[in-house]
Parts: C-alpha cells; structure tokens; sequence
C-alpha cells in the first residue's frame, strides 16, 4: 500500500547497525594514554617515490601463505594472549586467518563473503558488502593483508594517511628494512584505532595495532611461501559443510 | 414586483447606486489590501484541502506526531562508481545546505541572523548513535539478547565466558581493556547491536553508504552516499518551498563542479509539492488565459462592440474582487485549488452580463433600467439557486471544497451587485443592430425543436431510448473514493522516490499501529508481546518493515528479568569467569559494585526520550496530557502489500489500533459522495417547490427536469466511458445544476420571447465549456473529473434547455 504523499519514511529514527558498531569501537570508557613509541615514524609523511620504492621492494605475488603469531596485549589482562595460526592469501580468492592455538577459529574473506568459523565449528556467513551484520573492523583486517600482500599501496594510501620510514643503515644493500606507519582517515576507525605499524623488508614482517585506551596486539609473520596455491590450499576457502543460510545471517532481502 | 423595488431600480437612482457600488468595490479593495498586507496568502498545500477525520483525541495526536515526524523530510542520494566521490559529494552538498539561505527577504536579512533552508541536516547520525550508546551503557544490567537470556537460564554461564575468550583473542574485535572491566563477558555490544536492525548501509567518514549492486555481471557497483534533512517551514509554503529549491540547487551546483559525473536522486514531500505548484500555476494561467481570451472572442463575435467587453471585464473582475477578499476575510488564506475551480467563476458570472445584452438587443428601445427590470426576476431566482447549489458544495467536509463554494457564492453576489448597481450608468449607452446574432440563435432554437420527432409513438420511443441509455449506464457506474488520487506525481520525481525508498529498504507508509494502555507498564508489555506478530507479518510478507519502540523501550519485566539473570554471573560465578578469560582479578569489586548500584536501574519512556539517544523516538510515544490518562504508542509500517489482511491481524487484539488515515478519509469522501448526490436531489426538489409559485406545478416540473436529466446522461456518460465516480464528480454535479437551471430558467422566464435568451444560453455554455472543457484537461485528477462532468453536464443542459419553449407554449395555451 503506498502512502498518499510522499513523506518518505521515518529513516531518521531507523539507526543502522555499523553506525552502532563503530560507536562501539571508538567507545572509550575510561581514559587511557596511548602509546609513543612511534612519534618519530609517524612523523615522516611518505612520499609517492618512497610509496613506489616500497612497491618494487615488496615484489608483490599474487598469492602467498604462511604462519603468525600474535600477541594482545590488553591492560587488564594479567598476561598477554598469545596465539598462533596460519593464513593463506590469493588476489582471486581471498584470505584466509587460521588461528590453531590455544583453540581453533577462523575467518575467511572471500567473494564479498565475510566467512567466520569459532572453536565449536559453527559457521557463520555476512555477505562483506552488508557492512551492518559484518564487523567493520573484522572487515577491515583481510583488506589490508590484501593490499599489503599484493603491494597495493596505492589502495591503502586511499584509506590511511602514512607515513614512512627506512632504515638508513642497510641503504644500498637490499633487502632494505622498512616501517609504515598508518593513520586511518575515517574518523571513525581513526578512533578505535588511531595507529598501526607495518614492518618488513622484501616481506612484511609484523604488524602493530594500536588502539587509544593502551591495549595493543602485535602479530608476527613468517615462513611466507609465494608459491602458486594448491588444490587443497584452494579448497580450504569453501569450508565444508556448507552450513544453512540462517535467516538473522542472511542478506536481507527485500519484498517485491 | 414591489413597487418599491421597481422604485430603487428605476433610472432616478441610477447615480445613487452607482455610488454605493463604487462604495463596495472600494471597501472590498481596501479589505483585501489590509488582508493581504496582515499574512494572508495563496496556500498550495493538498493537505489543506482535505476533511477532518473524527478520531479519538489519543489517535488524533499520534496522527498528529506521525505528521510531523514525516512531514517537511527530504532524501538525497548522490551515486558514482567511486566511493570516495559519493561520500565527498554528500560531504559537499551537506556544508552547503548548512550555510544560511542567501535569498531571505530583505527585512529579515537586517533585522535577524540569517537561517539555513534546512534543519537536521545529516547522513550518518553519529551524534545519536554515541548518545545510545551512553545511554543503554548505563542500562546494560537490564539488557539481554534473546541468546543469552537463554544461555543463563539453562546457567549455561561457561558458553557466555567462551565466546567471550574467542573475542578477546580476535585483534580486530571490539574487546577492548576498557569495556572488558564493565562487561567482562562482552555481553554488552551484542545487546547494542540488537538495537539496529541489520541493513544494507555501512558507515564511511561519517556518510551512510549503500553499496549499489552492479545490474550485469560484467559491471563494477556503484555507490550511493545518502543525506537527510528536514526544511525549516512546510514544503507547501511556496516561499519556504523557493528558499529550499534555491538551497538544493547552489548544493547541486557545488556538488556538480566536484564532479561532473556524479547522478543526484532526491525524495520527499517537497519535491511533490513543488511539481503540484508548478502544475497548478501552469493551469491556473493557461486555463484562465485560454478561457478568457475564448469568451473575449465570444463577446467581439456577438456583439461587434468593445462596450460589452469592457462591462464583461468589469462584472468578472468585481466578481473575482468579492470572491477573493470574502474567502480570504472567512480563511485567512486562499487556496491555490480554490483559484483553479474559481477560473470556473468567469463562466457564470459573466452569463449575468451575457443575459442583459441579449435583452438589450432583444430590444433595442428599452432603456438600461428597464431591461434590467425586465431580467430581475430570472436573475434573482438564478442567483438564489446557485446560491443553493454552492451551499450544498460548502456542506463538504473539504476546507478546499469549502473555500470553493463560499469564492464562488460571493463571487457570484459580486456580479450580480455589479448588474443592478453599476449597469443602469456603466452599460447605459445603445448597442448597434445585432439582429444578425440573434437571428442565428432563433434558427438554431428552431433547428433543436424541429429535431423533437412529432408523433408519439415516435416520442415514446425517444423516450425508452434515453431510459435504456440511462440504465445501461448506470449499471458501467463504479465509485472510486481513494483520496490518493488527488496527487497527480509526475513519473520522474516517483521514479527517483522509489530508487532512494529501495536504497533505504522500504519506507514507511500512512498506516500506522496505536498500542494504548492505561500505565507505561501495559504500553510496553503490549508492545514486547505485538513483537512476534510483527515478525510474523513480515515473513508473510504483509508487511516489509516495522518500527517499534519494543526494541529501546524493553517492558519493566523483562528488564527486571534480565538484572536477576545476570545475577548468576556477578554473584555466583565471577571469580571463575575472570580466572578463565585471565582477567585481573582485582577488577572483581568495582563489577559487583557496579551491578549492584544498576538494581531498578529501568529504562522508562521518561529517561530515554529526555536523553539525547531517545529524542528522535518522542513520536512514537504518547503519555496522557490534561484530561487523559491513558498511555500510548506508535509502531510505524513499512512496505504492506495487503492492508486488509493485516488489519484482520490485528482486530483481535484489544490495545492495538490500526490507523489508516488514508483509509478513514478515502470512507469518508465516499460517505459525502453520497451526501452530495442526495442533496442534488434535494436542491432540485426544493428549486421545484421555488419555481411553482412561479410557474405553476407543471412548467416547474420541466424547469427542473432539464437540469435533472442532464445530470442523469452525464452519470450515464460517465458510466459507459468507465471514469468511477468521485466526490468530485458529485460536486461537478451540483454545479451542473446551478448553471442549468439557469438556462431553464431564463427560457421559462421568457414565455415566447426566446431569441434573446436563446442567444444569452449559447453565449453563456459556450463560455462556461470554454472554462470548463479546459479543466477536463488538467493533469489533476480530482480537477480533470470536476472539468469532465461540467463539460457533459452543461453539454446536455444547453442541448436539452431550447424544448422548455414547447412546454411555455402549452402552459400559455392552456392558459
């Protein structure tokens, strides 16, 4: 039944759910110090030749795999969390984030499908692109491991501002150790996490997020194997079984 | 006729009454200059034109609230196959519509700051989206989602802690130190979260975003960044209206220099009413123009003299001056729509003039005076009836309608004042020999009843002939009573409605659910128990969406619950729930602190809509004002497909009402399409009972039956060419009858000196279909169907009017 005049709808009190998420994100409830150790790095603004250089450094595939380590370190923890798992990207398929230890869960990103399997095995689905049902943040880490994997830098310069720093000892001799420092430009990412450093040299090496109240997690990456993937490698991006698409996961879809 | 009547219209108080109308045309000008100086002005809002719905006082408000809520919003989507151009484009086009306006009137621009076109401009609300979540923070004992209320029941507590585990060890998750010692099982976001239903817009920088999927599979998506705001004054003011077209437009523009490429789609009430403006002047001043130049031709052509025309000028403009000051001094305003069926003034106000030349060139000797002695009494009855026939129209519960009928009344007093008054000095010179126009009136009448078959068995078959005509198209007649047919919505501006309406997944429609309850306590209780149906409704695919308050405003119980619930975590089992996600320990007794502090810490409707998170919720709550007491609330509509089946839904249940205001108007103008025809019915029999003292029994019978039949055919004709039958129809009808029986009336009047009259009735349905043959032409329905039974009608009327002469004739021969 239409409505007689067009007052279009009350969309205004409608709220959606990334809007709440990203308030959860950035949400502090205490105040916290953060960390400074980076002021230098995140000083030097990169340029575009450094951002070529770092391009050509990173000699980027098409496909990699291989293992991390993380470690959370969250201020009311007694000790940091520390886990271990692998991961597996491809430019035509996507990631995959393995954790192993200390319990298995993983995340796979592919398709514009956002792919999340916890440590009793259920799965749950979010098409990526329905950014209300899908962490924001879960989102945002296999789209970096993309672009960073595969060298795009130019992809992340449109989402972060950064800044670069090389190590001025090894200079000549490759490989040259780097540090990328990233500042989200959405203000609201900005707010949960205000910085993150990237560090490698032909590789990446690891990754620091830091967030505003002073918890910060570092993850570790090695054994980084560029080869093409195998068909199992391949098969791992379709987890079986396929679970039923339950109705609260699935795209909304709307009436005809 | 009284002496003394005869006395004041005869030529000795000519001057006199030149003076007192020179007097009334002055008073009136003055009136209208003070009126319009004091506000009052053209109102084009439709909604103005619409009937007042009787409704409890509690329905009645959250009409009210669900109005105003809607009411003045408008929806911008700028789409571009580059993220960042759609978000910078709504960045750009936001800070401008927040500058103030530059084209305020020049008085306001000294005397006070200087506003914007738009309020509450805005795409992603981020300041209410923070407000929530201060506010349901603070309440996030009494919150559970439905999974883990289910979890705690079953104490099934260590579920709750490993999947809190999990979230910690996911670097990109919300846990977080800070939340972690207030809601140590992340409890909390889950329960934030279910507060927004889940769609298709993300957030970036600030703007809501749809991801548009690409049509083909070759094709890239494209983006859609959307802006809401709301226009300061009504969109049907037509100076707000400007103010917020020139807005959107310097918006547009800067938008546009950006990027050259960028597609701008726009939704809402204003755009609706600026295409209804612009409509109706277009056929305010083409129908008015067209219709003024025919009759001005009409004129030239009869009477090869520019007095007439003049004398015409000066009936219809003192017509209009009456009309237009009368109905602003009643309004305060006047309606737009008022203008347009007013055009139809000129028709008949200027057959008064038209009546008065024919005489006058009927007789070429008489005097001014005398002619108008001689028409006195045809016009007078003329008048009178038409008087009745707009009355009847006035009765309509419409303000628009009745605008019409008092423009039109007092219009017609305007120009029948300026006959008896202005005529005798204005129109006193002689006109030249216009025998040749009369003479082709004469013929034509004697062609019309030539026509009228001489034996009666072939008048019999006549006679049968229009009966079977008038039964077949009586059994073709359906009504159509739904007021959405009022709007006339160009294709372009529906076609970018419902692109942003699929953007923003539905909208909302008029109908609307009302819970009421006799303390907060039931309202919020119904509401959580309405929740299931609702769901229900949707997946039956009745509805497309809802909006209700159960989500923010959980009923005191259920809160109640949930606190006790919580109970097994911060009074049983915290130690082990720290100990397993290796939390600090020492956190432990500010948590169960905290917990104990939030004990009937509820969410009422008070605190939550007198926080920032719940102030766009204050219209879909209703708490009792003076002289109430019961409690209230609205749920809103999206997207229903049947509406029947969903009122049968919700009949059953006692505190639920489902309002339909679109529905109860569309009853009601139906209810007075019925009235309306009755009092047709009335009016002849009365106009019967008038002319009887006149005529006797017999001649008034065939005076009314002229107009009688015309409306029949015209039902008749309308039947068969399938347009279902409205208010407007039967308000057409009324008119139809007004100016018939005029026609009848002159030439019942007349006896056997009809060449005058036959000339003034040509001249006058020749004007009125000028007037009104162009309204069938309007885009407006509502307009379109007034024009199209006008046309008919007057159409039959002048057809069916030249064989009151073979009647005249009997009487006079029975005589």
């Amino acid at each position: 039944m239409k409505r007689l005049f067009p007052l279009t709808q009350a969309r205004a009190l409608a709220l959606t759910q990334a809007l709440l998420l990203s308030v959860l994100l950035s949400s502090s409830y205490a105040q916290a110090d953060t960390d400074a150790n980076y002021s230098e790095l995140f000083q030097h603004g990169a340029s575009s030749a450094e951002l070529t250089k770092l391009t050509t450094q990173l000699s980027p595939s098409a496909q990699a795999k291989g293992d991390f380590s993380q470690y959370r370190y969250l201020k009311v923890l007694k000790k940091p969390l520390v886990s271990q798992g692998e991961f597996v990207f491809a430019k035509d398929f996507g990631v995959i984030w393995q954790q192993n230890t200390p319990f298995a869960s993983t995340l796979i990103l592919k398709d514009k499908q956002l792919i999340q399997i916890d440590s009793q095995g259920n799965i749950n689905i979010n098409n990526a692109d329905q950014a209300g049902s899908g962490n924001q943040m879960s989102e945002l880490m296999p789209k970096l491991l993309n672009a960073l994997l595969s060298g795009d830098i130019q992809q992340l310069a449109q989402h972060f501002s950064l800044s670069l720093q090389l190590d001025s000892n090894a200079e000549g001799q490759a490989p040259q150790q780097w540090q990328l420092g990233l500042k989200p430009t959405d203000p609201l990412l900005e707010k949960a996490m205000p910085q993150m450093v990237l560090a490698g040299n032909e590789q990446i090496q690891t990754l620091v997020l830091f967030s505003r109240n002073g918890d910060r997690s570092r993850i570790e990456f090695s054994a980084i194997d560029e080869s093409p993937l195998t068909a199992a490698d391949k098969q791992r991006f379709s987890p079986a079984p396929l679970p039923e698409i339950s109705p609260n996961t699935a795209p909304q879809i709307e009436g005809k | 006729m009284k002496p003394s009547l005869n006395r004041f219209l005869s030529h000795n108080t000519a001057k006199l009454r030149l003076f007192i109308w020179l007097t009334l045309i002055a008073i009136t000008l003055a009136t209208g200059l003070v009126l319009w100086q004091g506000g009052a002005r053209v109102q084009s809002d439709i909604l103005a034109m619409l009937p007042k719905v009787s409704e409890s006082p509690m329905t009645q408000r959250a009409m009210a609230q669900v109005e105003q809520q809607l009411a003045n919003r408008i929806y911008l989507g700028f789409i571009s196959g580059n993220e960042q151009s759609a978000i910078d484009a709504a960045k750009t086009a936001m800070a401008k519509l927040k500058l103030p306006s530059q084209h305020n009137t020049k008085k306001s621009t000294q005397n006070t700051a200087r506003k914007s076109a738009f309020i509450d401009i805005s795409s992603a609300d981020m300041a209410q989206a923070e407000a929530l979540n201060r506010y349901y923070f603070n309440h996030r004992f009494q919150l559970l989602t439905n999974e883990q209320q289910q979890l705690l029941e079953r104490g099934q507590w260590q579920q709750l802690t490993q999947a809190a585990l999990e979230k910690l060890y996911n670097a990109f998750s919300y846990a977080n130190s800070d939340l972690l010692t207030h809601d140590p099982l992340l409890l909390y976001p889950d329960n934030l979260i279910a507060l927004a239903p889940s769609q298709q817009l993300s957030v970036k920088q600030g703007v809501l975003l749809k991801t548009i999927a690409p049509k083909a599979l070759n094709q890239s998506p494209r983006f859609a960044a959307i802006v809401m705001a709301k226009g300061r004054d009504s969109a049907f003011n037509p100076n707000a209206q400007q103010l917020q077209l020139s807005a959107l437009t310097t918006a547009f523009d800067a938008v546009k220099q950006q990027d050259s490429d960028i597609e701008i789609i726009k939704a809402g009430a204003l755009f609706h009413a600026m295409a209804a403006t612009e409509n109706a002047k277009r056929e305010v001043s083409s129908i008015g123009l067209i219709s003024l130049l025919g009759v001005i031709a009409l004129v030239w052509f009869a009477f090869r003299s520019f007095m007439p025309l003049t004398i015409a000028l000066v009936t219809v403009s003192s017509s209009f001056l009456f009309a237009v000051v009368t109905t602003t001094a009643v309004f305060g305003e006047l309606h737009l729509l008022t203008l347009v069926f007013g055009t139809s003034l000129i028709g008949i106000s200027i057959d008064y003039c038209f009546h008065y030349y024919c005489e006058r060139l009927n007789h070429p000797s008489h005097s001014s005076d005398r002619v108008i002695q001689q028409i006195f009494i045809a016009i007078s009855l003329a008048l009178l009836t038409s008087v009745i026939a707009y009355s009847a129209i006035g009765l309509a519960p419409f303000p628009g309608m009745q605008q019409v009928a008092i423009f039109c009344a007092s219009g017609l007093v305007g120009a029948y004042l300026t006959l008896l008054l202005a005529y005798p000095t204005l129109a006193a010179r002689p006109l030249r020999d216009g025998n040749r126009a009369l003479d082709y009136a004469s013929s034509y009448q004697g062609f019309m009843l030539s026509l009228m078959p001489a034996g009666s068995s072939k008048r019999l078959l006549l006679a049968v002939g229009t009966c079977v005509f008038i039964t077949i198209g009586f059994t073709q007649l359906a009504a159509n009573d739904d007021i959405r047919q009022l709007q006339h919505t160009p294709a372009d501006i529906q076609a970018e409605e419902d692109e942003l309406r699929t953007l923003l997944s539905g909208g909302t429609d008029n109908q609307f659910l009302l819970v009421t309850g006799d303390s907060e306590q039931q309202v919020t209780d119904e509401l959580a128990q309405l929740e299931p149906l609702l769901k229900q409704a949707e997946q039956d695919n009745l509805i497309g969406n809802h909006l209700s308050l159960s989500r923010f405003l959980p009923s005191q119980s259920a809160q109640e619950r949930h606190y006790q619930l919580q109970g097994l975590i911060y009074r049983e089992h915290l130690d082990e729930i720290l100990a397993s996600l290796g939390l600090d320990p020492s956190i432990k007794g500010a948590l169960i602190e905290q917990y104990q502090a939030a004990k009937g810490n509820f969410i009422t409707a008070d605190s939550l809509l007198n926080h920032a998170a719940g102030e766009s919720f204050k219209p879909l709550w209703l708490s009792p004002q003076e002289g109430e007491s019961g409690y209230g609330a609205i749920v809103l509509l999206g997207g229903i497909t049947q509406l029947e089946a969903l009122t049968q839904r919700f009949d059953a249940l006692p505190h639920v009402e489902l309002v339909d205001k679109v529905g109860d108007i569309s009853t009601v103008m139906g209810h007075y399409r019925q009235i309306t025809l009755g009092l047709l019915a009335l009016a002849l029999l009365i106009a019967g009972i008038i002319f009887t003292f006149r005529f006797g029994i017999r001649l008034a019978a065939v005076v009314v039956a002229v107009p009688a039949l015309s409306a029949l055919l015209t039902l008749a004709c309308l039947g068969i060419s399938h347009n279902p039958l409205t208010l407007f129809h039967a308000l057409a009808l009324i008119l139809v009858f007004g100016i018939g029986i005029d026609y009848s009336l002159f030439f019942a009047e007349s006896k056997q000196q009809t060449r005058g009259v036959m000339m003034a009735v040509f001249m006058s349905a020749m004007s009125t279909l000028l007037a009104f043959g162009l309204l069938a032409f309007s885009q407006t329905p509502a307009i379109n169907a007034f024009g199209l039974t006008l046309m008919l009608g007057i159409g039959f009327t002048f057809l069916l009017s030249p064989f009151i002469q073979i009647f005249t004739r009997k009487s006079i021969d029975v005589d």
